[in-house]
Order: C-alpha cells, then sequence, then structure tokens
C-alpha cells in the first residue's frame, strides 16, 4: 500500500466521523495546550528576569562591608589585583534626600557611582548624557533621572525637555545630565524619585562619609563567579583579621553575593514549577491517550465487516496495522496542533493574570509568552509517539482479525 | 498454466469447538477448466461458504489440497493468501461490501492499492470495469450508499473485475435483489463467461444456477454431480412413496 493510498485511507475514515475524532483528541489538546500555555509563560518570565536584572546580571558581584572603617577606592582596588576574576569593581553608595523642582517636592532615592555602572547594569540612555569620570573626581553637583522620574517631578514632560533642568537635591542644586530608561526594578511604583549620581558627589555631599560601604564587582566573562565571590570573601576576611568565612558574625561584616543566585534561584522555582507542569501533563496526555486508545478499539470493532472487506481484497496484515496506526497518529497530532493552538491563545490570554499571580517582578512591561519552536517540535512528536503507544494494540487487534469471522460479523 | 483455474482434491474443513468436532466439508474434489461458469447450489447450512471461503483463499483446509492457479494454497502463509486473493481472485457478496463512505470510483479502485498497480493505470482499469457492467458514468462519484441494490452490485462485480482476476467467486450474488434484478446482475456473469472468465457462484437458488455451464450440488460438506444429485433425490422420493403406500395400506 502507497503512502498516499495510507494517507487517502486514513483521511476518509476520519473525516467520516468528524465529531467521535473531535471528542476523541480532546484529552491530548488539553494536556499539549496546558505545556505549550506554561512553558511559553515561563520563557516569558525567564526573559523578563533577564532584563530586569540585565544582560550582566550573571556576572555581578555586590560586596557589603558593615564593620570596616575608611575602605577606600584603594583599597578597593587592591581587590581587584588580588582575586583573580574581575574585570573591575566600582564603589556604590545609596542615599536619601529630598528633591524638589519649583513646583514639586518628592522623596529621592540616589544612588551613587561611576558611570562603569551604566554598563554593568545595561542602563540605556533616552536623553542627555551620562555623567563622566571627571563629573566623578570632581564631585560635581549632576545626577541622572529615569522617565518614571521625570514624570514624578515634572508630570508629562518628555524626558529630552527635563535635560539641563535643576533640581533641589538635599541643599543644593543639581543639574539633570540625562535620563536613563531605568535606574531600577522599583522607579515605577510609588512616588519616590530614583537618581544616578557620581559616587564621590553622593558620599561627600550627600553621606558626607568617603568610606566605601558597598562595591559592585564586574567578573571576567570566563570567570567562575561562585569561586570569585568566596574568593573575595576570604580575601576581605583574611585582609581585615575577621576570622573564618564560615563565622556567622564575620559574615554579618563582609557579605558578598550575587545576582545570580537570585537568578539561579527563580529559574530552580520555574524549573520546578515547569516540571510538575510536565508531570501533569504527562498524565494528562496518557488519559488522552487511552481515550484515542478507547476509540480506536471502538473502531476496530465497528469497521470489522470493512477490515474483512479489506483482507479480502488483498490487503495484508502490515496495511491493516499502518492504516489503524496511522489513525491513530493523526488523531494525536490533530490533537497536538489544536493544543499548540490553544495553548499559545491561552499562554497569551492568562499571561497577564498568572505573571502577577506568580509574583514576578514587573518591569513595567506586560509579560509576553515566548513561543519556543521547539516546544512545538516537541509536541508533536509526543503526539506521534503517544498515536503510536495508543494505538498499537487496537491496530494489531484489527490485522490479526479472521477475514472470514470479519465478513461475516453482523 | 496449469490445466484448472481451481484444483481441490479430497478438501476436508472440520471445526473444532466446546462441543466437539463438525466436519464442514467431507472430502469435496472440485475441479474448474478456464472459462467454466460454474453453479455451486446447496441449502443452507451445507457447506456452501465454507467451500466459497476455502476456495477464495480466505481459510485453509483441513487436509486435502486446493490449488489456485497450480498454486499450493494450503502451504500460504495469511500474508502470501492475501497476496492471491489481491491478485488472483475477485469476490462478489450477497450484501455487495461496499465501503459506504467512499465514491463508487474508490470502491472500486480498493483491491488495486495492494497491488503495485501505478496509480496512472488504476481509475481506467476502474473506469474499464465500471463500463463492462454497464453503470452510467453519473454515479462514479457518487457515495455507494446513494445507489440502489441492482447498481450496488454491479459496483462490487466492477470491484471484483477490476484486478483481471483469474477466477470471480460470487457468494448469493442475488439473493438481495428482486427478480428483475438479479435478471441483470446473472446477465452480467453470463457475459463475462462469455469473454471467457472463469465464475464460480455459490447459491442456493435453482433459477441463479440455469445461467451457469455447470451446476454442483452441495449436501452435507459432500459434492455431487447434476446426475448424482437426481439419482438421489429420486431414489429419496420412491422412498418416500413407499412410505406413504406403506400407511395407506395399514
Amino acid at each position: 500500500m502507497k503512502p498516499s493510498d495510507l494517507a487517502h485511507e486514513t483521511w476518509s475514515a476520519l473525516s467520516a466521523n468528524r465529531g467521535r475524532s473531535a471528542l476523541t483528541i480532546l484529552g491530548i489538546v488539553i494536556g499539549i495546550g496546558a505545556v505549550i500555555t506554561m512553558n511559553s509563560i515561563i520563557a516569558g518570565i525567564s526573559v523578563q528576569q533577564s532584563q530586569m536584572f540585565g544582560a550582566n546580571a550573571a556576572r555581578l558581584i555586590t560586596v557589603r562591608l558593615a564593620g570596616i572603617d575608611n575602605f577606600t577606592v584603594d583599597d578597593m582596588n587592591t581587590i581587584v589585583e588580588s582575586v583573580p576574576g574581575y574585570d573591575y569593581i566600582i564603589p556604590v553608595a545609596s542615599g536619601a534626600a529630598d528633591i524638589s523642582t519649583e513646583t514639586k517636592k518628592a522623596s529621592a532615592d540616589i544612588t551613587g557611582t561611576e558611570p562603569r555602572y551604566f554598563d554593568s547594569h545595561s542602563t540605556k540612555l533616552v536623553a542627555g548624557e551620562f555623567f563622566t569620570e571627571r563629573d566623578m573626581l570632581e564631585a560635581d553637583r549632576v545626577l541622572m533621572l529615569d522617565e518614571y522620574g521625570v514624570k514624578n517631578l515634572y508630570g508629562s514632560v518628555a524626558p529630552s525637555e527635563a535635560v539641563g533642568k535643576s533640581v533641589r537635591l538635599g541643599n543644593d542644586e543639581y543639574l539633570i545630565k540625562g535620563i536613563v530608561d531605568k535606574v531600577n526594578s522599583w522607579s515605577m511604583y510609588g512616588d519616590t524619585v530614583y537618581c544616578i549620581a557620581p559616587y564621590s558627589t553622593v558620599s561627600i555631599r550627600l553621606m558626607g562619609s568617603t568610606s566605601i560601604k558597598q562595591m559592585e564587582g564586574m567578573t571576567s566573562e570566563d570567570a567562575n563567579i561562585d569561586v570569585v565571590m568566596e574568593s573575595t570573601k576570604q580575601y576581605l576576611m583574611d585582609h581585615y583579621h575577621l576570622g573564618s568565612t564560615d563565622d556567622e558574625n564575620a559574615s554579618r561584616i563582609v557579605h558578598v553575593d550575587s545576582d545570580k543566585s537570585i537568578l539561579d534561584q527563580v529559574n530552580s522555582s520555574m524549573a520546578s514549577f515547569q516540571s510538575i507542569m510536565v508531570i501533569v501533563s504527562g498524565i494528562s496526555l496518557v488519559v488522552g491517550g487511552i481515550g484515542i486508545m478507547n476509540m480506536m478499539l471502538t473502531n476496530v470493532t465497528e469497521r470489522i465487516r470493512e477490515i474483512g472487506l479489506r483482507k479480502a481484497l488483498g490487503a495484508k496484515r502490515f496495511d491493516i496495522t499502518s492504516q489503524f496506526i496511522l489513525e491513530s497518529i493523526c488523531l494525536c497530532i490533530a490533537g497536538g496542533v489544536f493544543g499548540v493552538l490553544l495553548g499559545i491563545g491561552a499562554a497569551f490570554a492568562l499571561a497577564g493574570p498568572m505573571g502577577s499571580t506568580m509574583g514576578v517582578m514587573s518591569t513595567g512591561e506586560p509579560l509576553t509568552p515566548i513561543i519556543d519552536g521547539s516546544s512545538i517540535l516537541n509536541a508533536v512528536l509526543v503526539c506521534t509517539v503517544t498515536g503510536l503507544v495508543f494505538g498499537w494494540y487496537p491496530a494489531r487487534r484489527a490485522a490479526r482479525l479472521d477475514p472470514v469471522e470479519s465478513l461475516n460479523h453482523q | 498454466m496449469a490445466k484448472y483455474v481451481l484444483d481441490a482434491q479430497n478438501v476436508h474443513r472440520i471445526y473444532e469447538s466446546a462441543a466437539g468436532y463438525t466436519a464442514a466439508l467431507r472430502g469435496v474434489t472440485l475441479q474448474v477448466p478456464r472459462g467454466e461458469f460454474l453453479c455451486v447450489m446447496g441449502p443452507s447450512g451445507s457447506g456452501k461458504s465454507t467451500l466459497m471461503n476455502i476456495l477464495g483463499g480466505l481459510d485453509r483446509p483441513t487436509s486435502g489440497t486446493y490449488k489456485l492457479e497450480g498454486v499450493l494454497m494450503n502451504d500460504l502463509t495469511d500474508d502470501e493468501l492475501a497476496e492471491m486473493r489481491g491478485q488472483r481472485l475477485g469476490f462478489v457478496f450477497q450484501r455487495y461490501n461496499l465501503l459506504e463512505r467512499a465514491t463508487v470510483m474508490r470502491n472500486v479502485m480498493m483491491p488495486l492499492i495492494y497491488t503495485d498497480v501505478p496509480k496512472s493505470e488504476r481509475e481506467s482499469r476502474a473506469y474499464k470495469a465500471l463500463r463492462v457492467v454497464g453503470l452510467p458514468e453519473d454515479y462514479y462519484d457518487h457515495r455507494s450508499n446513494e445507489l440502489s441494490g441492482g447498481q450496488m452490485q454491479r459496483v462490487a462485480i466492477a470491484r471484483a473485475l477490476v484486478n483481471n482476476p483469474a477466477l470471480i467467486l460470487a457468494d448469493e450474488p442475488t439473493g438481495a435483489l428482486d427478480s428483475a434484478t438479479s435478471e441483470l446482475v446473472m446477465n452480467l456473469f453470463a457475459n463475462l463467461a462469455e469473454q471467457g472468465k472463469t465464475i464460480v457462484i455459490i447459491t442456493h437458488d435453482p433459477e441463479t444456477c440455469a445461467w451457469g455451464d455447470r451446476t454442483v450440488h452441495i449436501r452435507d460438506g459432500r459434492l455431487f454431480s447434476d446426475e448424482e444429485e437426481r439419482a438421489l433425490v429420486e431414489a429419496a422420493l420412491k422412498s418416500h412413496a413407499g412410505v406413504q403406500a406403506r400407511r395407506g395400506n395399514t
């Protein structure tokens, strides 16, 4: 029997029972739909988180020093020289002050750092320019706002119009040097204005201390971030005679961590969630497959005379087996295709509610599900295998029917 | 080329069941030369269907030999038997056995999908077979369940002809038809026989057998020629008359 004949016979048999075929594949549709929906949403969440943390999140180490005074830029630079695996380390200071324009006053959260911060955090410039090394050296009164900050202070003014304006921060006037896309993940919430200013400006003018309390280190691309973190901690412990890294007290003084661990944790939670979904979908597919087998067995019983006729007309066992198996595979693939379409539709429909239910820190953008081609391919493969496995027994039963008994079947 | 299209020697078919053994055929010997139109006639339960199944390669004899065009069918595997059926046999059933969901053309071409006949040739063969049975071309795209009984049987005969078989086996081909349609169908078989087709019809109907070249009778799994059957009937009638006479005297 030629493949084209097989395909024609299969189509003819399935289309003769459209209603029943449609009901039979429901289990498969739901199973595959659930997998595609969850995979797409989880992939969307992962991508959104990568965007939220920035492209370099997995390479960034944060060091907080709680009990070390007079930690200078020189001390910071010795870490880069002593601990292998760093491209650079920059200081980070955090401060709070009131910020005001002629018409508006708000609380401000200021991050003081170096220009390389923009690079390590993949911060994009929207208008104006980034502050420079020179601003750093001279502790210039300049700052960067983000679009949310501009909106908070000036209402619906274009970011470019805010550039060059003066704002009062604490007791001094500051020049808005540039507008970036986002200072941090909390920018869009509440009335607090988040800004970034040169480290020296923040530490000297706002904090009144030059001792570095927090640093961010960018590791080399080929460095093992966990090893670098451990080495950094060890170096600081040794250098300041703080004892062992296992010492709980010492760990409070020197705290080293990275967004990678957060990302790993989130990814691990997502993977666990995905595994649960795969198991649930697997169960659904087995139930769907049993539905297909049941329908195929009913089909064999209803078509016993047809099977007998085909055998009388020259059909071999293989011809009968392949026809029934192909019917089963086609049903499963049809279920898979509808499942994929349903899954894509459901992913877009549920992305918003599910994204917020799962506690995702939003980037301000609505969650966009990512439709992965390989998931679709896998769905089709899984359906083919399901069709093969659950269609095999009915097909074998059909092929083994006695032609005489089949022809005489009432 | 074998002398006989069909050559069955001392064929027995015994069924085994929980109740014991049942002999459906008891030493059947039958030879059909090429081009003969044979009618096997017998009452219900005489072994007609069992004989048809064995002649059609749907079943195997318990003992004895059966050759189709010189090929010993006893030893063939299921798939080899299927190949023989597909290439050398044409079946016509009492209930037509057409696929309702398929068109007339697809029904007629069905035996060819299990052979190596190229697709391009299948349609022309189906057209030819349908023209032989005289079904108007308007019906070729109709589904089989849109046809009358006579038309369906013509389609079934066309399907039996399409693979140009060595033997056409028909089981009660007029059993489901009215007398006028039966005559049309039997006329068709007679025409095919005239064209040199070897035909075996199995029936209980003497009128159907009147169309054949030869009739053999089957009774209790045994075959009898016309003469033997007549002698048996006459002997039975005499015996019956004797019994009646004795009853009259008493």
